[in-house]
């Protein structure tokens, strides 16, 4: 049983080693480019920006903060819409091509059961979205708060508030449940990728348009004044910073329960799938 | 092109590809919809909104900014939308067929690989054309129909593209390079993979170098001007013993005219500069761009057929082995 069970990750590993390779390339690229912003390139900003304390008016590093916070924009944004990518690739590679070429069956006829063979299929990727995504979330909570006084964003930003917490690995977790059930429901690569791709986008705008809901508001207090960093919402209630982790855990649940739906719902459709044929060849 | 090609051809691409001209149609008409919308009961919410705010000191905004904003993502819609094209054609046109070897069945079947690949080109190249077509002439009625309401200039990376024929360009430039990188991988995923992001490089690389395209205007004024309306600031500053200093954030000197003038003196300022392109630089700047992009799709698409005869040869060689 194990001696198999190491054999099909083995085979699973080799399979798919380049969108492992890809992924892990990925996330030590972006983790790489968090710290060299924040050890080489807030330097080099802070030396541009030094002398404009002494120059009145006119001063040439008055906006060289943007070298560093553009690139640390761009990293936070690929990374938090990197389900995309993972709801394509695991429809497509992962599940549609397989079923559509006839490799899974023939794999279901060579002593891994199917469901067994979800399994394995959905625990690799799955350990290599946690662990890459809780490496750069710990990487960039630093990154994130290191510089404050160059950068000009807050911690409601779309892509920021994911990136801060385990969020950002749900957002990854759901991508490739419903990248993996949609291929199983089509079994066809192509048309699972397109439909999975769009699933998560319009599951990603719904919350996003609802994620100041997530918690309760703080009403507005007549008199004082608020603080730059709290997210206002409509007529005055506003989300305190303090707000971030109890909203970003509930977004967390929101994803891990539609994960798991539809990894269930993922086993029960393979089941009905392959019920017929093993029936069969018992007759 | 069915004169040309023979109508059992072209037939045979339409019904292969229904599921994706019926979503291309669905896109277009919902896209359509959508300006149609905006720009009858909301843009009239939204007027009704900016007329009360002329008169009163706070008024509700809602509709007019909902206006502004979606009105951007029908412009980032009409514009990217190549980016599904590019997959598609890398992924679903060629790529699929040359992978699971039904393009080498057809040639041995008295398609002649030139014709199956001029039928894969031009059948999705029309209804590509003719609704981008339309998508653009949509947007740019939309979107000169309500500009108090607008969020944007005519400079905004997706409003530049979405109101003439570059968007069109970038649609038939996606089918082209997604079917060369099919040729060039040979494997339908890979070759989604790689012709989207190919098509995304091309339009990073083209939003940077847009401003270039065309000689940009550089004035010179002994005062601080104003600057023209609606042009595309480019750079600005002052001119200190003859060298232009461009401007970091704002201007240097500020406050009251003779503090201006202290600062004037004591900085050594001769005069203002400032580099821009007036509005009516908009179709030169447009029309060259849509001039690289379909040289590109040219290149691309003699490249695929300059891949095809040797693979034909190939396919031939086999199936007379």
């Amino acid at each position: 049983m194990s001696a198999l069970a190491t054999g099909t990750a083995r085979a699973l590993v080799r399979t798919h080693r380049t969108a492992l390779t890809v992924w892990a390339a990925f996330i030590v690229g972006s983790v790489a480019c968090l710290v060299w912003l924040n050890m080489v390139t807030a330097d080099s900003v802070y030396a541009e920006i030094a002398p404009c304390e002494h120059v009145q008016g006119l001063c040439r590093g008055a906006f060289a903060s943007l070298e560093y916070s553009e690139p640390l924009g761009w990293v936070s944004t690929v990374v938090y819409y990197s389900f995309w990518a993972v709801a394509a690739w695991a429809a497509a590679a992962l599940i549609g091509r397989d079923l559509e070429s006839g490799t899974a069956q023939f794999a279901w006829t060579q002593g891994v059961s199917p469901t067994r063979w979800l399994a394995a299929k959905l625990a690799l990727p799955a350990s290599a979205l946690v662990l890459g995504g809780t490496l750069f979330v710990l990487v960039f909570r630093w990154a994130w708060s290191a510089h404050r006084d160059l950068m000009g964003d807050d911690w409601g930003f779309n892509d920021v508030f994911a990136d801060r917490g385990p969020a950002l690995v749900a957002w990854g977790l759901a991508a490739l449940a419903i990248g993996a059930l949609t291929a199983l429901l089509l079994r066809r690569a192509l048309p699972a990728l397109g439909i999975s791709v769009a699933v998560m986008i319009a599951l990603n705008q719904y919350i996003e348009y609802h994620r100041d809901e997530l918690w309760p508001t703080v009403p507005r207090t007549p008199g004082t004044e608020s603080s730059g960093s709290v997210w206002q919402v409509e007529n005055g209630a506003y989300h305190p910073p303090s707000h971030f982790w109890p909203m970003n855990l509930v977004e967390t649940g929101i994803l891990l329960a539609i994960a798991a739906l539809a990894t269930a719902a993922a086993f029960l459709v393979l089941r009905h799938r392959t019920a017929t044929p093993r029936k069969e060849s018992l007759a | 092109v069915s004169a040309l090609l023979g109508p059992g051809l072209s037939r045979t691409v339409l019904r292969l590809h229904r599921p994706a001209l019926i979503v291309w149609g669905a896109f277009v008409a919902a896209l359509i919809g959508s300006l149609v919308w905006l720009n009858t009961v909301t843009s009239s919410a939204g007027e009704r909104e900016r007329a009360y705010c002329d008169h009163h000191q706070t008024c509700n905004i809602l509709n007019w900014l909902d206006y502004g904003q979606r009105t951007a993502w029908v412009a980032a819609l009409v514009c990217y939308g190549f980016l599904g094209v590019a997959a598609w054609a890398g992924g679903a046109l060629i790529g699929r067929e040359l992978e699971s070897g039904t393009a080498r069945l057809a040639w041995t079947q008295g398609v002649s690989p030139a014709r199956w690949l001029t039928a894969k080109l031009t059948v999705p190249a029309l209804p590509l054309t003719l609704g981008s077509t339309a998508l653009v002439l949509a947007y740019r009625r939309g979107w000169s129909a309500h500009p108090g309401l607008r969020d944007g200039d005519w400079t905004s990376a997706a409003t530049f593209v979405a109101r003439g024929p570059a968007a069109v360009a970038y649609v038939l430039c996606a089918l082209a390079v997604g079917t060369l990188t099919a040729f060039l991988l040979r494997r339908a995923l890979p070759a989604l993979g790689v012709s989207v992001t190919a098509m995304g490089v091309l339009v990073f690389v083209m939003e940077r170098v847009r401003p270039h395209l065309w000689p940009s205007v550089t004035r010179v004024t002994a005062t601080e001007g104003l600057w023209p309306r609606h042009a595309w600031q480019l750079e600005q500053g002052t001119i200190r013993d003859g060298h232009r200093v461009a401007y970091s954030g704002s201007s240097p000197c500020e406050g009251n005219p003779a503090q201006v003038e202290r600062c004037v003196d004591r900085l050594g300022i001769d005069g203002y500069y400032s580099v821009f392109h007036p509005r009516s630089h908009y179709w030169p700047l447009h029309l060259v761009e849509t001039g690289i992009v379909l040289a590109v799709a040219a290149l691309a698409a003699v490249l695929a057929f300059r891949l095809l005869p040797r693979r034909a040869t190939a396919a031939r060689e086999e199936s007379a082995a």
